[in-house]
């Protein structure tokens, strides 16, 4: 099976280091941070300062009734709730836990009897084991398979395509967690009622497309039939267009076509370790990498763990760094230092020295490679022009609203011009 | 932190303005040779001359209106090398330097700079030349001939060669083989008249992602479609190659239409424009008194790229309407 999509680009020049090493567990941060604001919903301490925690024990429940429990990440003594930097909302409070360094864990349960788990079952494990979404704005994962389940998915996808530049964890997890990512890729179809599970791979990955075949392989004959192997483009982004390259192509007259659901390797592996050892999510895998100097790994690291330890432990000193990123080199956030820890959900975080030349900007050329490249066949630098002139009128008959804000226009823009920002500001107004 | 970078994305590709013109640059570079090879020092005299005399245009412009300096993108020097390549060696120096400066100042400059030009200045600097002095651009000095270096040669001092296109329209078939017309032993402009080193520059652009092949395959499709239908000459299929490689169409086709600026930007406008060109060139070489009418042609359908965006994206499919370079 194969899939593509129109434009895209092809990072070939970026070396993909990360995804070459095997994954680094840094778990032993003196001090961690456990934000009160993870993935976008607000939780409530619910530990007394001084008092021990063991890993895995609830140290937070939600204030409103959805939402996942905050687990302590490792094991040690409360220290306090004091504010701390979020990358989004500016300070939020934080539960500080100084670790002992014995990985105490409370004892978890795993669940009797997997295989007869009804799928709200499962989807209320994923909310128990607060399985991440996957991106830096998604909602948690028991929230999309419940959206899944309400538009009747029949095709579930696992991203393992890693076309985002210096991205790694993606495919390290599945490489050295197969069978348990495919374990966990079954019970997720179950939960959203697919009947399809697709494991999406860029084409030139051959140790992951045999590491899979393999896996595969070793299942049972129907489950075999279930699941496929599917080979994408290796353009970015590839992970933003899974929903639609899967979606349903044999239909009866009149249906109406079905976006495919997307999940992550980790949200897969999650899942599984969730069942069958009980574990919630508590450590997450970053890729950290770049263009400065340091080494690039994918760190696997307790929430709360402070980036400047990830940083440090690889050797990225900060002197030659003049960005730093949270998320993804295209459409990630600025950090503007690294007084920031671990969240439930982030993506990469990236050490960038940028060395273009940005003196002769805003020059729109109208040479016409940002429409060559765009993934949804929109027109950049029309669109742009026309949020300039506040033509929103026109901008929208343009097709303004399908803009994803990839940023494939503004990274091949010969002018410089900073076309994502100005169309997001266009699609803020038109709001 | 960099000031600049404080949203996403945080990449560039490398490529900017300049290495595009570069990479023009590097394209023409092999017709220059030609030209050099068949029509001597003349032909380099005045590629220097359209180049300095383009460069000097733009600096005094943008020093005195930008007030920072913009040779450094090189458009200029790609705009004063096509012109030199396109002029024939026989014309007065002074030519080259009035297309240059038109070019830049009036077609460039006065619509707007660099991108914001409807007009190709290229051409749009060879047909203010044209206007003035109609004969110049078809009096082609017989190859390897000795030319003056500065002065003007005298109108007897050599035996005018009467192009393909000139042939033509008198009603007379051309003798040239098809090895002369690849290797562009036959008169013309210098650097119109080789169509190997034409195509494989033309390779290399489409490698570099600086030329797509929409437009080349709408105007040379319609210009082959037109000779073989109505050939000026017995032979359909000799027609076919002598109205495809004689004048300046190839070279115009994959440099001067081609310009991503000018022309329009969504695939279906391009194959648009690509047609309006060739019928327009193949209605002027017919009935018209010029004897090459790509150049008119082109300005003629660069007026309409925008609104040739236009209706391909009024008539948008659901998907998107495919740009291109």
């Amino acid at each position: 099976m194969f899939r593509s999509f129109q434009g895209g680009i092809r990072f070939h020049s970026l070396e993909n280091e990360a995804k070459k090493y095997e994954i680094m567990r840094i778990d032993d941060a003196p001090r961690l941070w456990v934000s009160l604001r993870q993935e976008g919903i607000v939780c409530r301490p619910q530990v007394e300062i001084g008092s021990r925690v063991l890993r895995y024990q609830p140290i937070a429940v939600p204030e409103r009734s959805y939402g996942g429990v905050i687990y302590s990440p490792v094991s040690g003594t409360v220290v306090g709730v004091e504010a701390a930097p979020h990358p989004f909302v500016g300070t939020v409070d934080a539960i500080v836990i100084d670790n002992d360094g014995k990985m105490e864990e409370m004892p978890c349960t795993p669940e009797q009897n997997a295989e007869a788990l009804q799928p709200l079952d499962l989807i209320e494990i994923a909310q128990r084991a607060a399985i991440p979404g996957p991106k830096q704005y998604s909602r948690p994962e028991y929230m999309r398979l419940l959206k899944m389940r309400h538009n009747g998915v029949q095709t579930l996808v696992c991203n393992v395509a890693e076309t985002a530049p210096f991205s790694g964890h993606m495919i390290r997890v599945t490489l050295e967690h197969t069978d348990q990512v495919l374990r966990g890729l079954l019970l997720l179809m179950r939960a959203a009622g697919a009947r399809r599970g697709v494991f999406a791979v860029t084409s030139g990955e051959s140790k992951t497309i045999s590491a899979l075949r393999h896996a595969v392989a070793a299942c049972p004959e129907e489950t075999q039939r279930l699941l496929h192997i599917a080979q994408v483009a290796d353009k970015y982004p590839a992970a933003d267009r899974m929903k639609e390259m899967f979606a349903e192509r044999d239909l009866s007259f009149g249906e109406k076509p079905v976006e495919a659901g997307v999940t992550t390797p980790f949200a897969c592996l999650s899942m599984a370790r969730a069942v069958e050892e009980g574990v919630p999510v508590t450590e997450i895998p970053i890729t950290v990498s770049g263009t400065s100097a340091g080494s690039r790994r994918v760190v696997q690291a307790p929430i709360g763990t402070p980036l400047s330890l990830l940083l440090e432990r690889l050797g990225y000193t900060g002197e030659d760094r003049n960005t730093l990123v949270l998320g993804g080199a295209m459409n990630g956030i600025a950090l503007g230092d690294e007084n920031y820890t671990v969240l439930r959900c982030m993506g990469s975080l990236l050490s960038l020295v940028e060395t273009t030349d940005f003196s002769r900007s805003d020059d729109c050329i109208h040479c016409g490679r940002c429409g060559s490249v765009c993934p949804q066949g929109l027109s950049p630098s029309f669109l742009c022009e026309y949020v300039r002139q506040e033509n929103l009128a026109e901008a929208k008959l343009l097709g303004l609203e399908k803009c994803k804000l990839c940023g494939c226009c503004t990274y091949i823009c010969p002018g410089r011009v900073e076309i994502t920002e100005i169309l997001k500001q266009g699609k803020k107004a038109i709001q | 932190m960099s000031e600049r970078l404080h949203a996403a994305p945080f990449l560039r590709h490398p490529d900017n303005i300049k290495i595009s013109m570069a990479d023009m640059l590097v394209a023409l570079f092999p017709c220059a040779v030609m030209g050099t090879v068949y029509y001597g020092n003349r032909f380099l005299m005045m590629l220097g001359v359209s180049v300095l005399s383009a460069l000097l245009c733009e600096l005094a412009v943008s020093m005195l209106t930008l007030r920072r300096q913009t040779i450094g993108d090189l458009s200029a020097v790609v705009t004063g090398a096509i012109i030199a390549l396109l002029l024939p060696t026989t014309a007065p120096v002074w030519y080259a330097i009035f297309a240059s400066a038109f070019a830049i100042l009036i077609v460039k400059w006065m619509f707007g700079g660099v991108g914001k030009n409807i007009f190709n200045p290229a051409v749009g600097g060879l047909v203010s030349v044209t206007l003035i002095d109609p004969g110049v651009m078809t009096q082609y000095a017989p190859q390897f001939a000795q030319l003056p270096l500065w002065t003007t040669p005298a109108a007897d001092s050599f035996t005018p060669a009467v192009g393909i296109l000139g042939q033509l329209k008198n009603g007379v078939t051309p003798s040239v083989s098809v090895l002369d017309l690849l290797i562009g032993r036959h008169p013309g402009a210098p650097g119109t008249v080789c169509i190997l080193v034409i195509l494989a520059a033309a390779l290399y652009l489409l490698y570099r992602r600086i030329l797509s092949l929409y437009i080349p395959l709408g105007v040379l499709g319609t210009v082959a479609l037109i000779a073989l239908l109505f050939p000026r000459t017995g032979d359909p299929g000799m027609s076919v190659l002598l109205e495809l490689c004689s004048g300046g169409l190839l070279f115009c086709t994959f440099f001067c239409a081609s310009d991503p600026v000018t022309s329009p930007n969504s695939v279906p406008g391009k194959i648009l424009f690509g047609i309006g060109i060739g019928v327009m060139t193949m209605l002027i070489r017919y009935m018209g008194d010029m004897e090459d009418g790509v150049l008119f042609a082109i300005l003629m359908m660069n007026s309409l790229s925008f609104a040739m965006d236009k209706v391909a994206w009024r008539l948008r499919p659901k998907g998107g309407v495919p740009s291109a370079v």
